[in-house]
């Protein structure tokens, strides 16, 4: 007998079931590793200014495959997809007032 | 392994609820984060974009292999998580206590390897606020002559502005040091989580505990990610050394 409201009557529930499989978290820690050793490698390479570019991308890449896959949005609901994306509009607000300032005050840009 | 959802509190219908409830509170909590980091890296943003010639000269100068096995560590402890989760989840008390301890020891490496880097710098003349700084004799990376020079002659020759390199090695120093208080938080959770493993208070049913904690050590570990090009790889290296 439950003293609490259990009205989907999961009284019993199965962790196990939910588990990610191990091919998945090797496979995203293996991708991460290459991202890092592909950022660092691109340092030697003598891109100048353009290398920032490519660095954030990598960067953004790995964000995104941490976010989705080891962070679980994959199967979360709507609420947690909303919070995170809601972080990430309020960063593009926070970079893009001030950003529409200096990089037109000065020229040449980023 | 089935359980009993024995964790349920009393205000939530069923298991399933309370867990989601659980994840989005650290993902509110994540999101103040991810905007508390914006504010800095918006600031370093703006000031790399003027002073990009002395920003790229110093960051050359920076240690890219100890950085380069910093990141190598924060990845392998986010996967020990990883498994730690999956351990609670399948009842393998054993499994999640070595999981947890080796996340919590890499991240205490990387710690060890940042007081390393802090040092090296110090002894360098990089600390911007040391009486040392730009005075201290050092070899040029972009130089082939062996001539030992100090930092402030060299930066002179380059047209490099030293306040401008003390501008750049204070954002290193302040992205650093707050992203490295949050590994220091980030370890005492993980060794909390360790002793109520060994208590034998992680069951199936309360794996939660393991996978909202990880989210938080998945965020400072991407936080690094963009952390490290932007401040080891500013400007080009030469080579890898200790």
């Amino acid at each position: 007998m439950t003293y609490y409201a259990d009205h989907e009557h999961k009284v019993i529930d199965h962790p196990a079931e939910h588990t990610d499989s191990t091919a998945m978290i090797l496979g995203v820690w293996l991708l991460l590793v290459i991202g890092a050793i592909l950022n660092i490698g691109i340092s030697f390479a003598g891109l100048g200014d353009k290398a920032i570019y490519i660095h954030m991308m990598i960067s953004l890449v790995q964000l995104c495959l941490v976010a989705y896959y080891w962070m679980h949005l994959q199967r979360s609901d709507a609420l947690t997809w909303l919070t995170a994306l809601s972080a990430f509009f309020f960063m593009i607000i926070l970079f893009a007032l001030p950003l529409s300032d200096y990089l037109t005050r000065y020229r040449g840009g980023l | 392994m089935s359980a009993s959802a024995g964790a349920l509190k009393h205000h939530f219908e069923d298991i399933e609820q309370q867990r989601g409830a659980e994840r989005l509170g650290m993902w509110m909590f994540l999101a103040t984060e991810i905007l508390f980091f914006g504010g800095i890296f918006l600031a370093y943003t703006i000031y790399r974009n003027m002073y990009s010639k002395d920003f790229a000269d110093i960051s050359g100068r920076l240690n890219v292999l100890v950085a380069g096995i910093n990141t190598l560590l924060l990845l392998t402890s986010s996967l020990t998580m990883m498994f730690a989760i999956r351990a609670a989840q399948l009842g393998n008390r054993r499994q999640l206590m070595n999981c947890l301890l080796a996340s919590a020891v890499m991240g205490a490496g990387f710690m060890g390897f940042k007081a390393y880097e802090y040092t090296q710098d110090y002894y360098e003349g990089l600390v911007p606020w040391a009486s040392n700084f730009g005075k201290e004799k050092v070899h040029d990376p972009e130089s082939k002559s062996h001539e030992e020079k100090t930092l402030n002659e060299q930066w002179e020759a380059k047209g490099v502005s030293a306040n401008r390199i003390r501008l750049f090695m204070t954002f290193y120093f302040v992205m650093t040091a707050i992203h490295g208080l949050h590994l220091i938080i980030g370890i005492g959770c993980i060794l909390v989580l360790w002793a109520r493993a060994y208590l034998g208070w992680i069951t199936p049913d309360r794996y939660v505990a393991v996978e909202v904690t990880s989210l938080y050590w998945h965020l400072v570990d991407a936080i690094w990610l963009f952390l490290m090009p932007l401040l080891y790889l500013a400007g080009p290296h030469h080579s890898l050394h200790f």
